[in-house]
């Protein structure tokens, strides 16, 4: 057995001296961006068994969550450029430079697919006074200071979007911080906080359910799953300029991995990502479906750069400037 | 384990200087738990290690007020405090085996698990006074396979990968 | 009639459909060697399960999850009983007075109790979840910011009981604890604490390499000083426990069965938790145990087993009503529904009425195999105790080592390991306990944000902060039995005080 699996290293690398056509010839490492039982987690072991089945060969996962999202980017980024270790990641390296937590974010990197990006929604608790989003920012500047937003950490989607409404509205709320979406969606459930800003997929289930309801999807357009809730620009058109906007989930590699090997694996990503069930995973959890690459994917990434940070610069959640960076204002 | 009420009579050598860097490093934790974000409010980020870094400061006062009257340590005749020290609290052995530990884990990473471990295995082993060199290296070898296997194969956990790990995928 | 009957068929699926027994089966067996190894756990294990298991049935992917989780939270014990470094979190109140049993050459008979008292804990579980699952996923919703806090600090009172000699040692390490816990980005602003700009320190102490350190190799440290002991032979004749000695504890450990199941069923809180407070209590109600805690008493091994398992039960209760995971597993558990084209909600009950019988008799199922792997390889198991130091003790430190890694695949977390075991050990030698470090790093940050969140809830007012208790019954009803909590620790503390004076005094003369 060992025998055998010496001779097989002994031909492996008489093979890689010869010729690296065929990639992959071995087994490649995925790198997730955050720990197990995350949506990352999720969503990347759920899309791993459909583009091994078109690479041909296994994606051994390894969560490497910490420093949001820093650790895992350095180390995929001090991989060798060969294809070999690819980061299943989501948006938060976009604001690891204003945020002071690395000096790089995924300009080190090319984007071989951006599955979907999530879309925002306020929901309040079902038996609220409030119909719809002018009465609840119109009660809100009433009564300064005493009604409870729930949101999460600085760069999570419902600060940013809390950021938005800020800005647009100038409403006057606490904002209270939780540590999820979900524990937040459950603080409105509980009467703990009177309205959040969450992502679909955090609260779809709960609004069918009359758990909670919503006031207003934060996008242009209605969205699939929610489709009688109206979108915010319905009632404040000023938001169009953040918009669209969401939190994505994505497969990246080295910019320096040879275009041979981008290529491969962008195709397989693609067909991955096409998948049925793989799709039907991603509308479940409220996710728009992208599946983009290359310089489209890039071009939507450095948009909600801009806009983040400069949503977060303005609150003051920044540690340093976006100009610093040359991050352009939206 | 040594029990409570041996540890407890007098005092061990070296205990009041524990003690004290106890107290320095909990000033230390003051100061820093202080520059988190000052007393600006009462939901500041750095309001709970203000407060724990208070407790660690009173209560290792407590402490050191307490050691103070306990007897002093009882010295052999002609050791220092300094050598009864290294003699009942912190011996060479411990020093020796912490320092294969430390050497393990830098060693982890770029000669793999499997050879570092090994070398560790060997060389702790030896500084606890193992003489059965061939059922020493045996039991090693036969340990280390079952743990690699099982962290490696069943519940694929990419360990410190090195030359002989490379053989095995 | 007939929902009665559906529902009984529901039940009984898994016991009925051979495949779907052996998986849970399976399960378990993999469950207990996960929860025994120090840095596989189970949110790990099935984690890996979700790309493994994408094609099959939601009930065998179920199945085997269930099996998985219960062996892994029982399994945890098993390493704290013999080798003193807890499998998983859930096992470190088990590492307390397990360890010493272990010492006494009785941890054969220790794993027994423990596997008869997880199975019963595991069934009570079962049984709230099947019985109250609405009524505790309402009550769990009521639990406000302030309740938890109310939660973590009466958690940390367990300080008193766990530190040993001097009251202000064990205060000392339990703020230390807090302090460890509060290193990292703030999870409320983000604001970097004790970072020193470090992109490592963002992450925070990793409790679980500093549980492996505090506990696992201080005590390898410790017992360098111990190599010419002899090995103590373990008493494995008898390992099935007395019927008297199961009895005796019946009673406790269906308390912190139902203790446990409540704390699993809050959304933040888990089996770690209910295990600490568990033994807590343990602590508090048994005024004669054969031994001392903390020196090998049944109760100190019995009540955080029944709670850890029951536990179990209880984090179901969010996860299948509303679709809010009760811990990690849960969280993962979750998404793996997703996969399976479930919606986890309010609304999964309804559109899939088979789920929540099915997942009762399956856990029920769970809980039955565990009584036949639990009483497995106890003998093999208690060998390892009975293995020369000069082998047994550097395995122990490449076990942990490992296990700090796995946890992040993070080699900085083995470093973590190290340091936290060299301070653990000054920490054990100079008399303070490693108990309420541990316990300060799992708490701190329950208090921290909850503490925080209901400060900011009332734009800091602190008039306003105090009133907000006397608003909700579950605040009430935790500020009532926290305020006679910590009187009875007052009174507790100063008859230790008093003890402590009078030794204090017997020496010095």
């Amino acid at each position: 057995m060992i025998a055998r699996k010496l001779l097989g290293a002994v031909a492996l690398g008489l093979i890689t001296t010869v010729a690296s056509a065929a990639y992959p010839e071995r087994d490649i490492t995925g790198t997730i961006m955050w720990g197990a039982g995350g949506a990352m987690d999720v969503v990347s072991r759920a899309v791993q068994p459909h583009a091994e089945a078109v690479l041909g060969k296994k994606i051994v996962m390894v969560n490497k969550p910490g420093g949001t999202g820093a650790i895992s980017t350095n180390f995929v980024n001090n991989a060798p450029a060969d294809g070999y270790n690819i980061l299943f990641g989501a948006e938060n390296p976009q604001l690891h430079k204003v945020l002071g937590l690395a000096e790089f974010d995924y300009d080190k990197f090319f984007p071989v697919t951006i599955f979907a990006r999530s879309v925002g929604v306020v929901v309040v608790k079902a038996d609220a006074p409030w119909k719809t989003m002018t009465e609840l920012v119109e009660d809100a500047k009433k009564r300064p200071s005493k009604i409870k937003m729930a949101m999460t950490g600085p760069g999570g989607l419902p600060h940013t979007v809390a950021s938005m409404l800020g800005a647009v509205t100038k409403l006057n709320t606490v904002s209270v911080p939780f540590d999820g979406e979900g524990p937040a969606v459950t603080a409105v459930m509980g009467g703990h906080a009177d309205f959040a800003p969450v992502g679909v997929g955090a609260a779809t289930e709960s609004i069918k359910a009359g758990r909670v309801r919503a006031l207003a999807v934060v996008n242009t357009e209605p969205v699939d799953s929610l489709p009688n809730v109206p979108p915010i620009t319905k009632e404040y058109p000023d938001f169009g300029k953040f918009l669209p906007w969401g939190p994505f989930y994505g497969v990246f590699v080295r910019k320096d991995t040879p275009d041979d090997i981008k290529a491969a694996l962008v195709k397989a990503f693609k067909t991955a990502t096409d998948n049925p069930q793989f799709k039907q995973l991603m509308a479940d959890r409220g996710n728009i479906m992208m599946n983009i690459s290359g310089a489209e994917a890039e071009a939507f990434m450095t948009k909600w750069q801009s806009v983040t940070s400069w949503l977060l610069h303005d609150v003051g959640a920044a540690k340093i400037s976006p100009e610093k960076f040359g991050i352009p204002k939206p | 384990m040594i029990s409570e009420k041996e540890m407890h009579k007098p005092r061990l050598p070296g205990e009041l200087g524990f003690c004290l860097a106890l107290l320095l490093f909990s000033l230390t934790a003051f100061y820093l738990s202080y520059r988190i974000s000052g007393f600006s409010s009462w939901s500041s980020a750095g309001s709970l290690p203000l407060g724990a870094s208070l407790v660690m400061c009173v209560s290792s006062l407590v402490i050191i007020f307490r050691e103070l009257k306990k007897p002093v340590p009882e010295l052999k005749l002609g050791k220092t405090l300094g050598q009864s020290f290294f003699e009942k609290v912190f011996p060479a052995r411990h020093m020796i085996f912490i320092f294969v530990l430390i050497a393990y884990m830098f060693l982890l990473e770029p000669l793999g698990f499997i050879t570092a471990s090994f070398l560790y295995l060997v060389a702790a082993s030896l500084v606890l006074g193992e003489r059965r060199y061939v059922h020493m290296i045996v039991s090693n070898v036969v340990s280390l396979a079952v743990v690699y296997l099982v962290f490696q194969t069943a519940f694929s956990v990419v360990l410190p990968e090195g030359i002989l790990e490379r053989m095995f995928r | 009639m007939s929902d009665v009957m559906m529902n009984l068929s529901y039940f009984g699926m898994s016991f009925l459909d051979p495949y779907l027994m052996f998986l849970t089966a399976a399960g378990v067996f993999f469950g207990i060697y996960v929860g025994a190894i120090p840095g596989l756990s189970v949110t790990m294990a099935v984690s890996i399960l979700i790309s493994f298991t994408f094609k099959w049935g939601v009930n065998e992917a179920l199945a085997l999850i269930a099996g998985i989780y219960y062996g892994g939270v029982y399994g945890g014990s098993r390493s704290a009983i013999l080798i003193n470094v807890p499998g998983a979190p859930a096992a470190i109140a088990s590492a307390l007075d397990g360890y010493p049993l272990a010492k006494m050459g009785e941890a054969g008979q220790a794993i027994g109790l423990t596997t008869i008292m997880g199975v019963v804990g595991g069934l009570i579980g079962v049984v709230c979840l099947a019985v109250g699952a609405p009524m505790l996923s309402d009550l769990a919703l009521m639990f406000a910011p302030r309740d938890y806090m109310m939660l973590a600090i009466w958690g940390l009172l367990l300080v008193g009981s766990l530190s040993g000699g001097m009251m202000a040692k064990g205060v000392f390490a339990g703020a230390l604890g807090i302090l460890f816990g509060m290193v990292g980005l703030d999870p409320l602003t983000a604001e970097p604490r004790f970072t020193f700009g470090s992109v490592h320190l963002t992450a925070g102490a990793p409790y679980v390499a500093a549980m492996i350190g505090l506990f696992g190799v201080s005590e390898v440290l410790v017992q360098l000083h111990e190599l010419h002991f002899a090995t103590v032979k373990q008493n494995v004749s008898k390992l099935f426990p007395s019927w008297s000695l199961i009895r005796k504890h019946l009673p406790l450990a269906s308390r912190c069965s139902v203790l446990g199941v409540v704390v699993g069923a809050l959304p933040g809180a888990g089996g770690d938790i209910a295990a600490l407070m568990a033994y807590d209590h343990a602590k508090r109600t048994v005024k004669n145990p054969e031994r001392p805690f903390g020196e090998g008493a049944w109760e100190g091994v019995v009540a955080p087993e029944a709670a850890a398992v029951g536990s179990v039960g209880g984090c179901y209760i969010p996860m299948l009503t509303l679709g809010i995971p009760g811990d990690a597993v849960t969280a993962v558990i979750i998404g793996a529904l997703y996969i399976h084209g479930l919606k986890p909600g309010p609304m999964m009950l309804l559109e899939t009425p088979h789920l929540f019988w099915f997942t009762v008799g399956n856990l029920a199922l769970a809980c039955i195999w565990l009584a036949v792997f639990g009483f497995m390889g106890i003998k093999l198991f208690a060998k390892i105790v009975e293995i020369p130091k000069s082998a047994l003790l550097p395995m122990i430190v490449v076990l942990s080592a490992v296990g700090s890694y796995a946890i992040e695949n993070n080699p900085v977390h083995i470093y973590w390991m190290l340091g936290f075991g060299v301070v653990g050990y000054f920490l054990k030698m100079y008399g303070y306990q490693v108990g309420p470090v541990i316990l300060g790093i799992i708490l701190g940050p329950l208090l921290d944000s909850n503490y925080r969140r209901a400060m900011i809830s009332v734009s800091n007012d602190p008039a306003e902060f105090v009133a907000e208790f006397f608003t909700s019954p579950v605040s009430l009803v935790l500020l009532a039995l926290l305020s006679l909590t910590i009187l009875s620790q007052t009174r507790y503390w100063g008859r230790l005080i008093g003890c402590f004076r009078r030794n204090g005094a017997g020496t010095a003369s």
